[in-house]
């Protein structure tokens, strides 16, 4: 009786054993390699019984081990939920990987909305300040403005002055910084422009550093070999035509290129600005950075 | 007529609560019909609309763990440390893009998306990525590339900003030989739509441009990349078993402009009929992303749960990895990547300097991530659709019949809450079938409501302005001075009148 009381409990049992053997988790991806010091057979990663390939950027899955078989080796993991880089040695024998991949309900995802719609409108706000730093229709007078650096520019080499502009009419301190943070030219302008001395400008990366009312902004200058940069139209080079002509063209080719060309484009125009009307109002846009239209 | 007006007065004599209602939820349906009908202009019918779905979006967000049916994706990510480790450039390398191009491309990923203009020179002569482009091999995976877009300052459609690459990948002449244009390598359009509110909320299917004095579709890069994913999930159209880019190329040729001069714009029509479709439509609601996965600077990986590929040999991965593009290029270029195989590979830069950063529902976001969710949605849901007409003059009949009822019987501080709880209900109702991709446009009942408040306002005020004449204009004296009392006239002459 009892061997058929138990047959019975087990027949009842096996499609729910079967179920649970299918139901087995499948390794969740949960990070990758970062990198190794030494060769890949020195350390042995294994999913279940299954050995992998070590391999920078190979996948980690929950539940791995890695073991690491020389004492003077280690391998660097970036896992899901560790904000930092996990390393890994032999002193961590066989280590078993796990990560933390947040998992969502629908009550604590409801909980998380509700604070999500909060910090979403909390970074809005924040945003909203930093964003007015450049946008020149909401300046207010006291702040320190200059679209024409809202994005790294690039000049062409040479020896030439360098003409810098910003939007807020204030006392600004200039200063450009070779790749080492040493000053190559510095100076105070007020109004909206100030160039530097002739310097000799030589291809390499700059930094571009404007000081006023307490702000500080900094900007990326690359200086490109004269011959690297974009190749002017042949009849803007034209000697027949006015020089203060060719100047404003040249400078609104630029500017129409691409918007890393805009301070480029200004020292073509900003010379002339005093005595050519266009050169004036090229000059205000591009302080202002705006391009024309590309030329058809 | 007359008869008419007495049967109305006689019941609003008898019933004068229910009278209310009844005019409450008759003036509503007017409402719903002005607004369904002649569509008026209104950007807060917009707004509504846009706030209700991106609540939807952050609440799925939030509480979508796992999601079966989904591709996979990588985002090798041109990452702040990468950008420094490249030297800080203006232009990304050339030769940088063309070395991890060539490890993903060895690596069997369902379809590699470069999320990089290369409309730019770098100021080299570009050639590993000339040559690499140029060699292509007919074998390897999909690969889009970002075709930008010149503005005609004349109003025309916009011009094909062409690259140097054009001629690598485009039918050429190599040892006297003509050589096909290659057709797993495709320009592409990374366009979407910004709101005024400068958030990304719709996406572009296609662009339409000039090349030279030749009109053009410009199929969009998630809309490309999507018909691969899908090609993959559900198999070929029993129709049509061209390959998905060129099942998409047929599709888009109706959609040509007739000429550079302007957009064709109004057009509709189906560019993938397999469940759930991909439709051009006019709507508003077609064009919605519904977003999954928000973006996390640092995390290793993004979103729900989704199965790998089983050519990568099973298990589960987050919806998106992220993998910093200076580990991929820093490696042997003809070796294979590691987990790779089976997945969408987009690559593209999150860094601060880059600008490519949007504004979204789900917050700000590279534009690389932008894309990797339009393609998500358009593989899982084709292009949103709105739920059938009765199912929508069901709901706007009863958020009206809510809000009546809430501003007969509560103060409208209170029932505008209530109403509020009642929406959010009324979303999470409806959660799964907007993660399916239905969109319930709740705005226009939800303006009908706000409509409807503000008549109920202008009637009170109307009232009081009748009864007291010019004192209207004075401030009601404190409760304590009799200044209840006129209140309580007002409501026990409605009353008396009954």
């Amino acid at each position: 009786m009892k061997r058929w009381v138990l047959v019975l409990i087990g027949g009842a049992l096996w499609p729910s054993m079967l179920l649970a053997a299918e139901d087995k988790p499948k390794p969740v991806e949960i990070g990758y390699i970062e990198s190794f010091d030494h060769s890949p057979d020195v350390y042995v990663l294994k999913t279940g019984e299954k050995p992998r390939d070590v391999a920078v950027l190979g996948p980690v899955f929950n539940g791995d081990t890695i073991e690491v078989n020389d004492p003077a080796a280690t391998l660097t993991l970036r896992l899901a939920g560790q904000p930092g880089p996990v390393v890994l040695s032999k002193a961590n024998e066989k280590a078993t990987i796990t990560g933390q991949i947040p998992q969502k309900s629908f009550l604590s995802g409801v909980l998380g909305w509700t604070a999500s719609v909060v910090q979403l409108l909390d970074r809005e706000q924040r945003e909203q300040v930093s964003a007015s730093i450049r946008d020149f229709g909401s300046l207010t007078g006291g702040e320190l403005s200059a679209p024409l650096f809202a994005r790294p520019q690039v000049v062409l080499a040479g020896r030439r002055k360098l003409t810098i502009g910003w939007v807020s009419p204030l006392a600004v301190d200039i200063r450009v910084l070779d790749a080492d943070g040493q000053p190559i030219a510095s100076g105070s302008g007020s109004g909206t422009l100030w160039a530097a001395p002739e310097v000799d400008w030589k291809p390499g990366d700059y930094t571009i550093e404007l000081t006023a009312a307490g702000d500080t902004l900094s900007q990326s200058l690359h200086v490109l070999a004269a011959d690297k940069g974009p190749a002017l139209p042949a009849e803007l080079a034209d000697p027949a035509e006015p020089e203060s002509l060719r100047a404003v063209a040249a400078g609104a080719w630029y500017a129409s290129q691409d918007p890393s060309f805009l301070l480029e484009a200004l020292q073509h125009v900003a010379p002339e600005a005093d005595s050519s009307r266009p050169a004036k109002l090229l000059t205000a846009a591009f302080i202002a950075g705006k391009r024309p239209p590309q030329p058809r | 007529m007359g008869v008419l007006v007495k049967a109305l007065q006689r019941s609003r004599a008898r019933y004068p609560k229910t009278f209310e209602l009844a005019l409450s939820v008759a003036f509503g349906i007017l409402i719903e019909i002005v607004i369904l009908c002649f569509q008026p202009p209104l950007l807060v019918v917009r707004r509504v609309g846009d706030d209700t779905a991106d609540q939807m979006i952050r609440l799925l967000e939030q509480t979508t763990y796992r999601m079966p049916t989904s591709p996979a994706f990588v985002f090798i990510d041109i990452d702040d440390s990468t950008w420094k480790s490249w030297g800080s450039q203006l232009v990304t390398p050339r030769t940088n893009i063309a070395a991890i191009l060539e490890r993903v491309a060895r690596s069997e990923p369902l379809a590699i998306v470069l999320d990089v203009d290369l409309a730019y020179s770098d100021g080299t002569d570009e050639k590993p990525l000339k040559d690499f482009l140029a060699g292509y091999q007919s074998s390897w995976p999909p690969l889009l590339l970002v075709r930008s877009l010149a503005d005609d300052p004349d109003g025309g459609l916009p011009r094909l900003r062409l690259t140097q690459y054009d001629a690598a990948i485009g039918p050429r002449t190599v040892d006297a030989d003509l050589v096909p244009a290659k057709d797993n390598v495709m320009f592409t359009s990374p366009l979407f739509e910004r709101d005024r509110d400068g958030k990304v909320r719709r996406w572009k299917l296609f662009a339409e441009a000039c090349n030279g004095a030749a009109p053009e579709v410009v199929p969009s890069m998630h809309l490309a990349a999507a018909m691969i994913a899908r090609q993959s999930v559900h198999g070929a159209p029993a129709n049509d078993k061209d390959p998905p880019l060129e099942r998409m190329t047929k599709a888009l040729a109706a959609f040509t402009p007739a000429n550079c001069e302007r957009a064709n714009g109004g057009r509709e029509g189906m560019l993938d009929s397999s469940p759930p479709p991909i439709r051009i439509e006019r709507d508003d609601v077609s064009k919605r992303v519904i977003y999954r996965v928000g973006w996390a600077p640092g995390a290793v990986g993004l979103g729900p749960i989704v199965e790998l590929p089983a050519a990568a040999g099973g298990g589960q991965t987050q919806l998106v990895e992220v993998r910093p593009a200076r580990l991929v290029a820093q490696g042997d270029p003809k070796a294979a990547l590691p987990g790779l195989k089976g997945r969408m590979v987009v690559i593209g830069g999150s860094f601060a300097s880059g600008g490519d950063h949007y504004n979204t529902p789900l917050g700000v976001m590279p534009g690389s991530l932008m894309i990797i969710n339009a393609i998500e949605a358009l593989t899982q849901n084709g292009t949103p659709r709105e739920f059938p007409t009765l199912f929508r003059v069901a709901i706007s009949l009863l958020v009206i019949i809510v809000a009546s009822l809430l501003t007969l019987f509560f103060r409208p501080i209170v029932a505008a809450a209530a109403l509020s709880g009642f929406l959010l209900m009324l979303m999470f109702a409806l959660l799964n079938r907007f993660q399916a991709g239905a969109v319930l446009d709740l705005a226009v009942p939800a303006v009908g409501a706000f409509v409807h408040d503000l008549w109920d306002s202008t009637v009170t005020m109307a009232r009081d302005f009748w009864r007291l004449k010019w004192r209207w204009l004075l401030k009601p004296p404190p409760a304590g001075d009799g200044g209840a009392a006129p209140q309580h006239e007002a409501v026990a002459k409605e009353d008396g009148d009954g």
